[in-house]
């Protein structure tokens, strides 16, 4: 597998817009992405950056938006937070995230696929958060819930 | 509980995370008046213990798909193996499907973990695409008390 993809698939029972609020601001990310706010201004070419809980920047989540088509699809690339200089030198370029929305009646499918994967971002022991394949799943699920209950999980660090 | 999953064959895993226990997600997994709101109005038969018989039922009667259990540790662990009833039915195979259920701070983590005998089967892939929107009405149902609509009814005409 040269180059693994991760697709997530969710269906929120809320609207496209209430959706893209919470998929693009700061205040709601904080909320149902371990405490990580977004940063940009989400217009192509725009630096995309995360901001940790501690108040610094992550270093390593940084990257551009590439495509920013509001309620339907969003993109943007990045290095992944838990990067080392050994995990970066594996990559050819940066990874690539993005947001598909599709508004079914009352429903709004939610696409999330995540590009341009090296083997070293999975990670087989179910038991941590490292590892897209156990993050994203985390993510998605608060993020449902604070759409539909108005609550994010919680979750065990 | 950890167990070694089959590493031989492909395998496609779905996970979510629901605010709720494990004892009312097993019941949700496993009880009519559950799974009718979730999966299409249908619901299983089992004595469930190991080597018994399971079923599930469309709402007709008629039986979907067949198997049994391989593994059961109620609101942790259920393994089955099961095949399709109606055509294409045997000529596909079987599939092995695993559902872990793990409490997570205010949440419970439900990984369902299919393997299918042939991998590249049409048939299984669709039933694999079907789970993302079980689920997330799964989810829906114990979280505020309402499934997602799409997934009460049994199709028309199938």
């Amino acid at each position: 597998m040269d180059k693994p993809n991760y697709i997530y698939v969710t269906y929120i029972r809320t609207t496209p817009e209430k959706l893209w609020e919470a998929l693009t601001k700061g205040d709601f990310s904080e909320k149902y992405w371990f405490g990580y706010r977004m940063e940009t201004e989400w217009k192509v070419g725009a630096d995309f950056r995360l901001r940790a809980p501690d108040g610094n920047l992550d270093k390593n989540w940084v990257g551009k938006v590439l495509e920013y088509n509001p309620f339907k699809r969003l993109t943007y690339n990045t290095f992944l937070c838990t990067d080392k200089t050994t995990t970066a030198n594996k990559r050819n370029g940066p990874t690539t995230v993005t947001y598909e929305l599709e508004a079914m009646g009352p429903l709004v499918r939610l696409r999330l696929i995540h590009e341009n994967l090296i083997p070293d971002d999975f990670e087989s022991d179910p038991n941590t958060w490292k590892g897209i394949n156990n993050g994203w799943p985390a993510v998605m699920s608060g993020l449902k819930s604070l759409l539909e209950t108005g609550q994010a999980i919680v979750f065990q660090k | 509980m950890k167990a070694k999953l089959h590493e031989s064959k492909p395998k496609d895993v779905y996970i979510t995370y629901v605010r709720t226990t494990p004892k009312k997600l097993w019941q949700a997994l496993t009880s009519p008046e559950f799974t009718r709101q979730y999966w299409y109005d249908t619901w299983q038969e089992s004595e469930w213990k190991v080597g018994d018989t399971w079923k599930m039922v469309a709402p007709d009667g008629r039986i979907v798909n067949s198997g049994k259990i391989i593994e059961i540790f109620p609101t942790r662990r259920l393994v089955l193996k099961w095949h399709h009833e109606f055509q294409p039915g045997h000529a596909e195979g079987y599939a092995r499907m695993t559902y872990e259920i793990e409490k997570s701070g205010d949440s419970v983590k439900l990984s369902v973990i299919h393997e299918f005998d042939k991998p590249d089967s049409k048939f299984f892939k669709a039933i694999s695409n079907g789970w993302p929107l079980r689920l997330s009405s799964l989810k829906s149902l114990l979280e505020t008390g309402e499934s997602l609509k799409e997934t009460r009814y049994w199709p028309k005409g199938m």
